[in-house]
């Protein structure tokens, strides 16, 4: 709900309620990176990764039939 | 999802809206994903090169620039990092506007994010990251390294890794780690720590940076640069031929 919206308009109650109960938020993450390694040395430390940010396939439900 | 209608109570509503809101414990930075795609992938796809991932981003930088002298690393889901990046940018427009000379710590800093990733997560909303926090003390050159999961859970050591890294790097790092090390020797044992993460993950790619902070030097991240790989080993051309009955 924005801020200049008229918190006493009839429709805020069922508005609020549209944005509690349909909206649903991204459950699982979809551009991942995995490991990161580090390390400390003398004087420093070092860290280390790959550059990869690896998309992910939406989930797909399940059927029953195996 | 279908929408209950109007008349329910606010005690169902509430309960629907925890209902949708409820995120999966999974934790899928690097390894799960390995098995669910293995496990979950219809049998018709598994001859299609994606085996439900796509290497989308190849140049995408997971090292940071946390501060002058703290660096961020992060796994898991990367617009969750780029959210946190920002986080960290207001914090350093903070240190700025103080105009006190004093800096955040790399310990500070730590602390930070696994104190907002654990409040994200106590939302049941959580920021799916596990995240690398290293540095040195601005003012005593003392190094700090931490690792922090993304239900807000931290620890410090001489040696860190994330993911599938936490099994495959650091084993070696126990072998051959000491915190006395040289710096060339430190680069030396990641990269090798690398080749052993990058062989055995299939989430990874031959692209790698190393990222240093000194006391001296401050933040250095490095070029991307590929590791030499082998994949010549009869084990890896015939990975069936002594497992007689497999496929």
């Amino acid at each position: 709900m924005r801020a200049d919206q008229n918190l006493t308009h009839p429709f805020v109650f069922f508005d609020l309620f549209l944005s509690l109960s349909l909206s649903t938020r991204n459950r699982y993450p979809y551009v991942t990176g995995t490991s990161v390694l580090g390390l400390v040395f003398d004087g420093g430390v070092m860290l280390a990764s790959d550059t990869l940010g690896k998309e992910r396939k939406k989930k797909k439900k399940r059927k029953s039939k195996t | 999802m279908n929408a209950r209608p109007l008349s329910t109570s606010t005690s169902s509503q509430l309960s629907l809206w925890l209902s949708l809101s409820f995120h999966s414990p999974l934790f899928l930075s690097s390894s799960p994903p390995l098995f669910h795609s293995t496990l979950h992938s219809p049998p018709s796809a598994r001859n299609t090169g994606s085996y439900g991932s796509t290497k989308r981003y190849k140049s995408f930088p997971r090292l940071t620039k946390a501060n002058e002298t703290t660096l961020v690393g992060a796994g898991g889901e990367l617009s969750d990092f780029q959210y946190l990046q920002d986080l960290l940018d207001e914090l350093n427009a903070d240190d700025f506007c103080a105009d006190d000379g004093l800096r955040r710590t790399p310990a500070s800093l730590c602390s930070y994010l696994t104190r907002v990733l654990y409040n994200r997560r106590s939302k049941f909303d959580p920021l799916w990251n596990s995240l690398v926090v290293g540095g040195v003390d601005p003012a005593d050159g003392t190094p700090f390294l931490g690792a922090v999961s993304m239900l807000g859970v931290k620890y410090e050591d001489g040696h860190v890794a994330t993911g599938f890294g936490a099994h495959l790097a650091r084993p070696l790092f126990r072998e051959k780690h000491s915190k006395s090390m040289s710096r060339a020797d430190a680069e030396a044992l990641l990269r090798e720590a690398l080749a052993v993460c990058y062989y055995r993950d299939k989430q990874s790619i031959n692209k790698f940076q190393i990222a240093v902070s000194t006391k001296e030097g401050g933040i250095e991240v490095g070029e991307p640069f590929a590791l030499a790989t082998e994949w010549g080993y009869g084990a890896f051309v015939h990975p069936s031929a002594h497992a007689v009955g497999t496929w």
